[in-house]
């Protein structure tokens, strides 16, 4: 080592992963599954940080690796590839009207459900693109949006803009009161100043095409005014962020590699739930509606329209379409 | 070779079916009946879930059981279940691949042949713990590999061997100098702290590829095979998590005059290694007090 910064580098690391305590070493399967990809993330996280301190299961890991072959196991396990069934078997198939060309994935059932699918296909991008998906975990039909609770009670509510929104003209939205037409909707600043406030009727208001557009990276507050019908003026308020231009440029870019990667008929939904962990609400909540017009009976794109409606502090069920801030 | 049951056990939707087909087309003929198959996969899987500390939803299960090797599992539960003819199964696929793993490594043919033997024959002696299984390979659950799982115990084995005490590898070497490098104790305290600090900011791929590069000597192309990820962004993540150590550094008061102090000593440490002969003579262009000995 006679470079001054990789030795002193070295020095650094060398001294500082001896003072550092190792833990329990994770059993062969862990180190297995690690070596060849196919942890959990919380799982991989754990195991990475004890590699990081155990020379020994370091070596170990890296054996499986190079004895499994790197490329071979982990990608024919994770990747759909087309299987010409041996003769025999087709022979079976084709008798009983079978296809003799079946699309699966090797050694695992043919993937046939959505959410299985899903799985694969979030499971592939964050392979082929970790810097847009290395993060990314499809939604869970049971999962439930951190700190929903029921929907606000009275009043109206303030569907969108909510979250992150990428337009910087986005238009709002709300689930009226009973009976009143007339609002009054302002936009605010985070210091409070008023940007604008318009008159609007009805439960929905294009983005004011005289009134100056949203600052990237900036957060607002939104305001929906309105006298009651016995009386007395009602105000909510909701706040959102404008996506700064690496969010949006970012997102761009992960529609770009869904399109590009995922099949036609998973793009909508698989980018809906993208959308929903990046809290582009909006774009969720556009996606997935996209999604459940082709494939209206699909269990996995309702929970996540009911996810979104939950966000926007809306009830989760009805409708695909309707009169509610649509 | 025809199979009993092997196409009828294809049951497109099926996982483990699938799985115990592969099993037969992969390693060889073994007549595990699929239910005890699925029992102990099962549970197996139930036991992934919990250690990972996810609830175990359907698509939990989905995702996990799709990353599960469910051919080479089939294989380990039948000789679990003392299935007639597994063992044979496993030992004509498995022996051969681990005899070559242990050349790889540099042992004699007849040694390799021994390790082999013995790691399979270990495969098959009670497991230590809780696990409930009776064999060690009853302990293996899909989630890597069976070669993987079993080059994983292969090279603790060897591990074992080589370093028969539990004694620390010799990578803490530096650390029992301080005081020669880093001046007085407290600076050393200092320092050590620091550097704490800021390698518990790492996230843990940059812990590990600092691990494999400076501890391990691993080459970059080598390192991005085992982080999956690209050389070029291996080197931005060494290069970025070294530097932020020295800002940790540097940002606890341990200004650049000690870097500096510390890139001569190492370069002196390096030379002295070099010329062993001269280690004890202060080196010319060393800066900083001069030993007592240098006055007249």
């Amino acid at each position: 080592v006679t470079d001054p910064d990789e030795a002193l580098s070295r020095y650094l690391v060398r001294r500082v992963a001896a003072a550092e305590g190792r833990g329990e070493c994770p059993d062969a399967n862990l180190l297995a599954g690690f070596a060849e990809g196919a942890l959990a993330t919380a799982e991989e996280e754990r195991v990475g940080e004890h590699l990081a301190g155990c020379p020994a299961c370091r070596e170990a890991s890296a054996e499986a690796q190079a004895a499994v072959g790197f490329e071979a196991r982990p990608a024919a396990r994770r990747r759909p590839v087309l299987w010409v069934v041996s003769a025999a078997a087709a022979g079976l198939l084709l008798a009983v009207g079978g296809a003799a060309l079946l699309l699966r994935e090797r050694g695992s059932r043919p993937l046939t459900d959505t959410a299985t699918r899903l799985v694969a296909a979030a499971s592939d991008l964050a392979r082929d693109r970790p810097d847009l998906f290395g993060g990314f975990r499809p939604l869970d039909p049971q999962e439930r949006p951190p700190g929903a609770g029921d929907p606000e009670r009275g009043g109206a509510r303030l569907v969108a803009p909510s979250g992150v929104v990428l337009s910087t003209r986005p238009a709002f939205r709300w689930a009226g009161a009973p009976g009143v037409t007339r609002y009054e909707v302002s936009l605010e600043g985070r210091d409070g100043t008023t940007l604008w406030t318009r008159a609007a009727e009805g439960t929905e208001l294009a983005y004011p095409s005289d009134a100056s557009e949203l600052a990237r990276g900036t957060t607002y507050d939104w305001s929906l005014a309105f006298e009651g019908l016995v009386g007395g003026r009602t105000e909510s308020r909701r706040a959102f962020a404008v996506a700064t231009p690496e969010e949006a440029r970012a997102f761009e870019e992960a529609s770009h590699a869904v399109e590009a990667r995922v099949a036609p008929d998973l793009r909508d939904l698989l980018l809906a739930q993208v959308a929903l962990r990046r809290g582009l609400v909006a774009e969720a909540e556009r996606l997935a509606r996209a999604h459940l017009a082709r494939h209206p009976s699909d269990e996995v794109g309702r929970a996540t329209l009911r996810h979104v409606r939950l966000l926007q502090g809306l009830s989760p069920e009805p409708p695909l379409a309707g009169p509610e801030g649509r | 070779m025809a199979v009993p049951g092997a196409i009828l056990d294809s049951r497109a939707d099926d996982p483990w079916a699938e799985g115990l087909a592969e099993a037969h087309r992969t390693w060889g003929p073994f007549p595990l009946p699929l239910d005890r198959f699925v029992a102990r996969a099962e549970a197996l899987l139930a036991r992934r879930l919990e250690r990972a500390g996810t609830a175990p939803t359907p698509f939990a299960r989905a995702a996990t059981l799709r990353q599960t090797a469910r051919a080479d599992l089939a294989v380990a539960v039948a000789c679990e279940e003392r299935i007639s003819g597994a063992w044979e199964v496993l030992h004509a696929r498995l022996l051969p691949r681990l005899r070559g793993l242990a050349r790889k490594r540099g042992m004699a043919a007849a040694d390799a042949e021994t390790l082999a033997s013995d790691v399979l024959s270990e495969l098959a002696m009670p497991p230590g713990g809780a696990s409930g299984a009776r064999t060690v390979l009853g302990t293996f659950d899909g989630t890597g590999s069976l070669f993987g799982w079993s080059a994983v115990i292969l090279v603790r084995r060897l591990s074992r061997l080589a370093r028969p005490s539990s004694e620390p590898p010799p990578e803490g070497a530096e650390r029992s100098d301080p005081a020669e490098i880093l001046g007085d104790a407290e600076t050393a305290d200092r320092f050590d702290a620091a550097l704490r600090r800021a390698w518990a900011r790492l996230a843990w791929r940059e812990r590990l590829a600092l691990a494999y590069r400076f501890l391990d000597g691993r080459p970059q192309v080598e390192i991005a095979r085992l982080l999956r990820l690209s050389p070029p962004r291996v080197s931005r993540i060494v290069n970025g998590a070294v530097a932020k150590l020295r800002d940790g550094l540097r940002s606890a008061g341990l200004e650049e005059p000690l870097e500096r102090r510390l890139r001569v000593a190492l370069a002196d440490a390096v030379r002295k290694r070099l010329a062993p002969t001269s280690a004890s003579a202060p080196l010319p262009d060393r800066p900083g007090p001069r030993p007592e000995a240098r006055e007249p």
